[in-house]
């Protein structure tokens, strides 16, 4: 019996892998600062930080920032609009820069091994003219690399969740294995809302006070791993 | 109703036929005449009601205040409440409330608040209505969206908590929450857009953690009338809450999201962080707001 490979899956596992450079190791979304700051903000517990960030941001935020950019199909003009309204729809500055970051460090590889657009648009981000926001960017790319939106959306949850769980590691919140326990369960978070429709409009939301609360206070911290 | 201001927005889309609900319109036009802010056109239908302003700062004549009364007791099932505040340059107003609203049960139809902001060159408006208060069952969605001139400052406040008055913890429906900033020309400068159920913030995973009373503040506009960054940093170290100030997008000024552990700390931030704004935009310290 012959097994079919469809190398789109093959694809997307490359692009989501961790060994992919893509520059997520530097963010940890308000963790590192809610782990040192628990006396003050509340017990963190990475768990619960995890569902949160799932729930009520990826879902609302990064999740539809993505599909929106992925539909754009790789119109340049319209991706930087959404970059924009990405950028006007992110409250606090530790995340909307940390985005930024990782964004252009994605597109920076992308243009490194020749995907289609990834070149243009950096020239846009450097004329001022788009900003690069992590989201936008995974939707562009992804899109250019012949992957449809419902993969796109579970590399982007799968990439959220891979990068909190890596940096819970690295700040000792947890060992290695529990991580991928933890994150087996963030799997099916991800899976739960991903389905939620995504109007061609729809606005990026998140509610995520606490933690931005203390991407906020991390922001005047001087020790730290994580840029937020 | 007072209806010095009938027919501007009659045909409006702020303004959908409703079914069910009742409708209800604040609209105030505000001017600067001498070294006086004065209300202009009005119209002001139930369950609004509007008294005269208040000239409580002496030292800052342009201040005037209002308070944006309801005679119903809350917001209810199916309502669709909308207020408009047009500031002329140079005008200033403090718009607030005597006290926290309490949303009821909305049985799947949620009350919907919109509120339109006009703000000219120059102008000033502290917006700081006092909490909602989400009961069991409530179900609430509020759209403001706001223009701002050069030179103009905007304080926003925003915040709500849960209470069921039985004690029995049963939880509101669903909070969705939409504003947006604009400068003149229409250029988008802040979004900040959220959907919250009561039964998510029920769960260990709640984005509040164990906190109760929930505020969020932007402080927009002309950067030279704006409280100095250190100085929002020491009112967020205030005990029995954590909070958090940042820049906005696009410059527009600054964003402090704050959780309190009650509504006496959450009031008592809410009135310093107006305090400050107040001393920011006119170098005088404004007197105490009756509640």
């Amino acid at each position: 019996m012959s097994i079919g490979l469809d190398s789109t899956l093959l694809v997307a596992l490359q692009h989501a892998d961790s060994q992919f450079p893509s520059g997520g190791f530097a963010f940890s979304q308000g963790l590192e600062a809610s782990s040192q700051l628990s006396a003050r903000l509340g017990p963190c517990n990475f768990d619960d930080f995890l569902e949160t960030q799932l729930r009520h941001r990826w879902a609302a935020a990064d999740r539809v920032a993505l599909a929106r950019a992925h539909r754009l199909a790789g119109d340049l003009a319209k991706l930087a609009e959404l970059d924009f309204e990405v950028e006007a729809s992110t409250f606090v500055e530790g995340l909307r820069a940390g985005s930024r970051r990782n964004g252009v460090a994605l597109l920076t590889t992308h243009s490194r091994i020749g995907t289609t657009g990834a070149g243009a648009y950096r020239a846009l981000i450097a004329e001022g003219k788009a900003l690069g926001h992590l989201a936008v960017v995974q939707g562009l790319l992804w899109r250019q690399l012949g992957l449809d939106e419902p993969t796109a959306v579970a590399m982007g949850g799968y990439q959220a969740a891979a990068s909190l769980a890596t940096a819970a590691v690295r700040l000792g919140l947890v060992g290695a294995i529990q991580s991928q326990a933890l994150l087996g369960k963030a799997l099916t978070i991800i899976a739960e809302v991903s389905p939620a429709p995504i109007a061609d409009d729809e606005p990026i939301r998140s509610f995520t006070p606490l933690a931005e609360i203390a991407v906020a206070l991390h922001g005047a911290s001087g020790q730290r791993l994580f840029s937020n | 109703m007072t209806s010095h201001w009938p027919q501007l927005h009659t045909t409006s889309t702020l303004h959908p036929a409703v079914s069910g609900g009742r409708a209800g319109r604040f609209e105030l036009s505000l001017q600067r005449h001498g070294d006086q802010t004065r209300i202009g056109r009005q119209f002001i239908s139930y369950p609004f009601h509007l008294t005269r302003p208040f000239a409580f700062d002496l030292a800052i004549p342009s201040l005037t205040t209002i308070y944006q009364q309801s005679s119903s007791g809350g917001l209810y099932r199916a309502e669709q409440l909308s207020s408009r505040f047009d500031l002329g340059a140079d005008s200033a107003a403090h718009v607030t409330t005597q006290a926290a609203t309490v949303v009821h049960h909305c049985h799947d139809e949620p009350a919907r608040l919109s509120t339109d902001i006009r703000l000219e060159e120059g102008a000033f408006l502290a917006l700081t209505p006092d909490p909602l208060v989400l009961f069991p069952g409530a179900s609430c969605a509020s759209s403001i969206k706001a223009d701002l001139a050069p030179g103009s400052v905007l304080l926003l406040a925003d915040a709500f908590a849960c209470h069921d008055p039985v004690g029995q913890q049963r939880l509101f429906d669903r909070l969705d929450s939409d504003v947006l900033l604009r400068d003149q020309s229409g250029k988008l400068l802040v979004r900040d857009s959220f959907a919250i159920t009561g039964a998510a913030l029920a769960t260990s995973a709640s984005p509040i953690g164990s906190w109760r009373v929930v505020s969020n503040y932007m402080l927009a506009g002309d950067s030279q009338r704006l409280p100095r960054r250190e100085a929002l940093d020491e009112l967020c170290g205030m005990a029995s809450l954590v909070a958090g100030v940042t820049e906005l997008p696009n410059k527009a000024g600054w964003g402090i999201r704050c959780l309190s552990a009650d509504a006496v700390a959450a009031r008592s931030f809410a009135e310093r962080l107006f305090s400050l704004s107040v001393e920011a935009a006119f170098g005088v310290l404004p007197a105490p707001r009756r509640k």
